[in-house]
């Protein structure tokens, strides 16, 4: 493959300590040290002169595939023909907007922000296949998924148990057999006893119908068998009481649980809640005080942008409810063994207190917590607004006017009820790349992605600075994957194929032969088809897991 | 798997392309060339895989006459380089790594892309409201209640009460229909309600209002639906103590107030217990699929027209008023039936087509056959409650399979367009 070099950029890369100008080069895809000949010449160089030079983004929690979200496309024609549409091109397929563009233009917008990979925070595994195929047919960026387990049968009957060995095994095995690259528990054990048509849970010490475990051994029976796997990124949890107000106890009490076990807490925005339905408030000081004074923790915010958008969520209680309060269209889904679902169309007013509150609320999370490693940038797409809106949120992080102008137009009770007006700090440029990029890369366990020191992928954006900070972080000059230009000065130049990041821990055949033998007494798909088979996912990548990262 | 081994072999837990059930758990006895068994197929299914041993190896034909493969793609890039308002139909019983290629091949070509057999009333009466859904071995091993809709023309898979509605203790059965097409598709029901044909809508939106304990005038929704009042009230209580209500549609949906009035009430039932809408399933074993395919690649889940240089969902002038307007001049037909929607107009038109049974001429300009999914061919279908399955093919490589032709044409196109 050819030399590229970028020239004279200013790069920010917070990984590895780096912040001034200076050359990076890129061979077979990955950032390579500068030649020890002063003779070679590159094949091409980038001048970036007076250019911001970053890792390609890293989108550590977003829906943008699989069952869910594709139904959510076809349940919503009024929104997508208002979203627009992207013309074919010589190398980009046709596509349409809105809040669940198609897949193509899913790719090549992640692109076109500077992002290069993207993580879909919520697949049933029965649902795999099927989101295989659309992320092969979503092009540029690369590309992972992670399981739903917190609902799953087999699961918790393991948790039941007490049988912690079976439950690795089972892990182990659903990860493999998936190709998926991380464990996702949504509303533990909430989703099946809502399914059962026995109402909701809201503490971790409620019962789960059936299966006689509670989401508190759920939660810390995963985030073991996680932490004993070595996987890469630790138990991605979605908490109790979502959007509720008055859910930050049961927010808290979760952290508290899981102590001692490296866990992260998805759009912890929707978890922050004082109050009642009419003394909605924030309470992000005291769950941000727990994130700040402990270290195997960390959150995405969720930011809630103001606009038309759709709920996705495997949740599928919060479905139920979000069509009651909002009287609009609600598709649900159960899926045998696994999880459930729920998809509703949302519309976030500026005018609406509750609404407004959950905007404000988000950005107070950024401003309390003081390490930025900690907190990664996410509209938890696109149930807070889409991936679009990130560069408006960075925007209203770098500059307290901007934010100080959009409070001034919402609720007067806002203002009682958060204190985002009282925070006075501003996000540097370091700091973005942080939450965008070397963040949610490190979260992740994605070694080779967030960064641009030797070996890493040479995924790389190229912004030309801007006073205009949503502006700059819209409009990229450069986008490098995987060492092609595929973003050339602004004009899309290709659309291949990313790569799809997946884990593959050691299995037990042992354990694997109780599982088939479950599985085939209870599923209505036979053991036999419910593997990935060899093959099927060509651009499958492995991450590694546990031992195999030494 | 070798075509010429002596002893038999096995392919335990096949899927079945025979129906939208994709029954996942058939054995497959195969000795030499030939399939010898087919074990816990239904008799749709065993007729489906009885086709392994008789493909009929139907010639390309261009022009009528036979031709190589070569002179087909030829052809069939020519005619949609031609064409102006080109359609591509039928992909329902194709696999998903040829409808991914077919849509690409419409958006390559700026083709209409129509379904075949999709129902569209329910589609659009899910854009309206919505709809709760499960995927079946949610209704097996949930429902306290399962209530068959089964009153125009109903259809129901031979396997689907084995599969997934067993009679159990605690479990109900009511069949709204009448009572000989449930003793036709073997059902016993508790409760045998019969609306009149015309009456649905009333006798669905009046069990809603019942349900909602909304005002409404039971004389008039007795007499509009044909259904006593005390039926009703009886049903609707039935409805609501449901701890777990499945709502199985065993046919395609009439109109789409109708399709409305079931997804609404369904949906309104969850406020006492969990209720579910599912589908039966049809012939068109893959027609879940389509429709997710030409969804995530377009963001559309009906007709579409990639005309425009951007998919643009067009539910109201589709493929058959276009035709019947003259607007089509090309249409590539992917449906193994041979029935086209343009037959006997004067549009050329490409035929690529599982072969499964001889056919008549089917007067195509272009008629390239194939193999059959999961007998020569491999890939995946989407079962009608959304549950992906892959097929085992039994003799791959035999034949020429439908993705690898479209494959060929897109190609062909690039070539020129380049």
């Amino acid at each position: 493959m050819s030399l590229l070099k970028i020239a004279n950029g200013y790069v920010v890369d917070p990984s590895n300590g780096i912040d001034d100008v200076r050359d990076l080069w890129i061979e077979n895809g990955k950032i390579v040290a500068p030649p020890n000949d002063p003779g070679v010449r590159p094949d091409r160089t980038i001048d970036a002169t007076g250019d911001v030079v970053m890792p390609a983004g890293v989108d550590i929690h977003c829906h943008i595939a699989g069952s869910k979200v594709n139904t959510a496309r076809a349940m919503r024609p009024e929104e997508v023909r208002r979203g627009g549409a992207v013309n074919r091109t010589d190398v980009l397929r046709s596509g349409t907007l809105g809040s669940m563009p198609s897949t193509f233009t899913t790719g090549a917008k992640y692109a076109g922000l500077g992002y290069g990979t993207a993580v879909d925070a919520a697949i049933a595994p029965l649902a795999a296949r099927q989101t295989h195929f659309e992320l092969a047919d979503t092009p540029i960026i690369d590309k992972a998924f992670l399981l739903l387990m917190g609902n799953n049968h087999y699961v918790m009957n393991c948790v039941r148990e007490s049988a912690d060995a079976q439950l690795r095994s089972y892990l182990a095995w659903v990860l493999n057999a998936s190709k998926a690259f991380g464990i996702k528990v949504v509303n533990a054990g909430g989703v099946e006893v809502w399914k059962a048509g026995k109402g909701r849970v809201s503490t971790l010490d409620d019962l789960v119908t059936g299966f006689d475990v509670t989401p508190r051994a759920i939660l810390t029976a995963l985030t073991s068998a996680v932490d004993d796997l070595g996987l890469p990124h630790p138990v991605h949890i979605h908490g109790q009481n979502l959007g509720l107000p008055g859910n930050a106890d049961s927010t808290l009490e979760l952290m508290t649980a899981i102590d001692g076990h490296r866990a992260h807490l998805a759009h912890i925005q929707f978890h922050s809640y004082g109050g009642d339905l009419k003394t909605m408030s924030s309470r992000v000081d005291v769950l941000a005080d727990y994130i700040n004074s402990h270290d195997r923790i960390s959150v995405d915010v969720g930011q809630v942008m103001f606009g038309e958008t759709t709920s996705m969520t495997a949740d599928g209680a919060v479905g139920q409810f979000l069509h009651k309060v909002t009287g609009r269209k609600w598709y649900s889904h159960d899926v045998e063994l696994e999880t459930g679902c729920g998809v509703v169309p949302i519309t976030y007013d500026n005018k609406n207190l509750v609404h407004a509150l959950q905007w404000a609320i988000g950005l107070e999370w950024f401003l309390r917590v003081d390490d930025p490693w900690k907190i990664a940038l996410s509209t938890d797409h696109p149930n807070g607004g889409s991936f679009l809106a990130y560069p408006q949120i960075i925007a209203l992080l770098m500059d307290r006017g901007l934010r100080a102008d959009t409070l001034a137009t919402l609720p007067e009770k806002v203002r009682e009820r958060c204190p985002l007006g009282d925070f006075s700090r501003e996000y540097s440029l370091t700091e973005i790349a942080i939450i965008t990029r070397s963040g949610p890369a490190r979260l992740l366990g994605m070694k080779h992605k967030g960064h641009l020191g030797v070996g890493a992928d040479a995924d790389i954006t190229i912004y030309r600075p801007d006073a205009d900070k949503a502006r700059m972080f819209s409009l990229p000059r450069y986008l490098i994957k995987t060492g092609r230009v595929v973003l050339d000065d602004g004009e899309l130049r290709s659309a291949e194929e990313g790569n799809l990041l997946h884990v593959a821990p050691e299995r037990d055949s042992e354990h694997e032969q109780k599982i088939k033998t479950w599985f085939n007494d209870h599923s209505t798909m036979r053991f036999a088809n419910y593997a990935m088979r060899e093959n099927e996912v060509p651009q499958a990548a492995v991450v590694a897991s546990g031992e195999q990262q030494s | 798997m070798s075509g010429n081994s002596i002893l038999p072999k096995v392919i335990d837990d096949a899927t079945c392309p025979g129906c939208a059930l994709l029954c996942d758990d058939l054995r497959l006895t195969i000795e030499g060339e030939r399939l010898t068994n087919v074990e816990s197929g239904c008799a749709h299914g065993r007729a489906w895989f009885a086709k392994a041993n008789i493909a009929p190896n139907t010639p390309i034909r261009v022009g009528g006459q036979a031709a190589d493969l070569n002179a087909a793609i030829a052809r069939a890039a020519e005619i949609l380089t031609e064409a102006h308002a080109p359609a591509i139909w039928g992909l329902a019983q194709a696999t998903i790594e040829t409808q991914r290629v077919a849509i690409a091949l419409a958006d390559h070509t700026g083709a209409l892309v129509s379904i075949e057999g999709q129902d569209t009333s329910s589609l659009r009466a899910f854009q309206r409201v919505g709809e709760i859904s499960a995927s079946f071995g949610e209704v097996r091993d949930r429902a306290d209640l399962i209530v068959y809709d089964a009153v125009e023309n109903p259809h129901l898979p031979e396997r689907f009460v084995e599969r997934f509605a067993m009679p159990l203790p605690g479990r109900a059965i009511v069949w709204i229909g009448s009572e000989e097409a449930a003793r036709e598709f073997g059902i016993e029901p508790n409760l045998v309600v019969t609306p009149l044909i015309g009456g649905q809508t009333s006798f669905y939106q009046g069990l809603r209002a019942i349900v909602r304990e909304a005002v409404v005038d039971l004389t008039r929704v007795s007499d509009a639906c044909g259904v006593e009042i005390e039926t009703l009230t009886q049903f609707a209580t039935r409805l609501k103590e449901a701890r777990y209500g499945a709502f199985v549609r065993c046919g395609l949906g009439a109109n789409e107030v109708l399709a409305e009035a079931k997804f609404k009430l369904v949906r309104d039932l969850n406020s006492f217990g969990r209720f579910v809408i599912t589908h039966a399933g049809s012939k068109f074993s893959n027609g879940a699929g389509a429709r997710a395919v030409l969804t995530w690649q377009s963001g559309s889940a009906g007709e579409t027209d990639f005309g425009p240089g951007i998919p643009r969902y067009v539910p109201c002038d589709g493929l058959q008023s276009r035709l019947d307007a003259g607007e089509i001049d090309a249409l590539l037909e992917l449906a193994p039936s041979g029935q086209s929607p343009a037959q006997g107009r004067s549009i050329p038109r490409i035929v690529i087509r599982a072969d499964i049974d001889p056919l008549p001429d089917t007067n195509a300009e272009v008629e390239i056959p194939t193999a059959c999914p999961a007998i020569d061919e491999g890939g995946n279908m989407l079962r009608v409650d959304g549950v992906m399955l892959p097929l085992t093919p039994i003799f791959p490589g035999r034949r020429i399979t439908q993705v690898e032709v479209l494959r060929l044409i897109l190609a062909r196109l690039q070539e020129t367009t380049r």
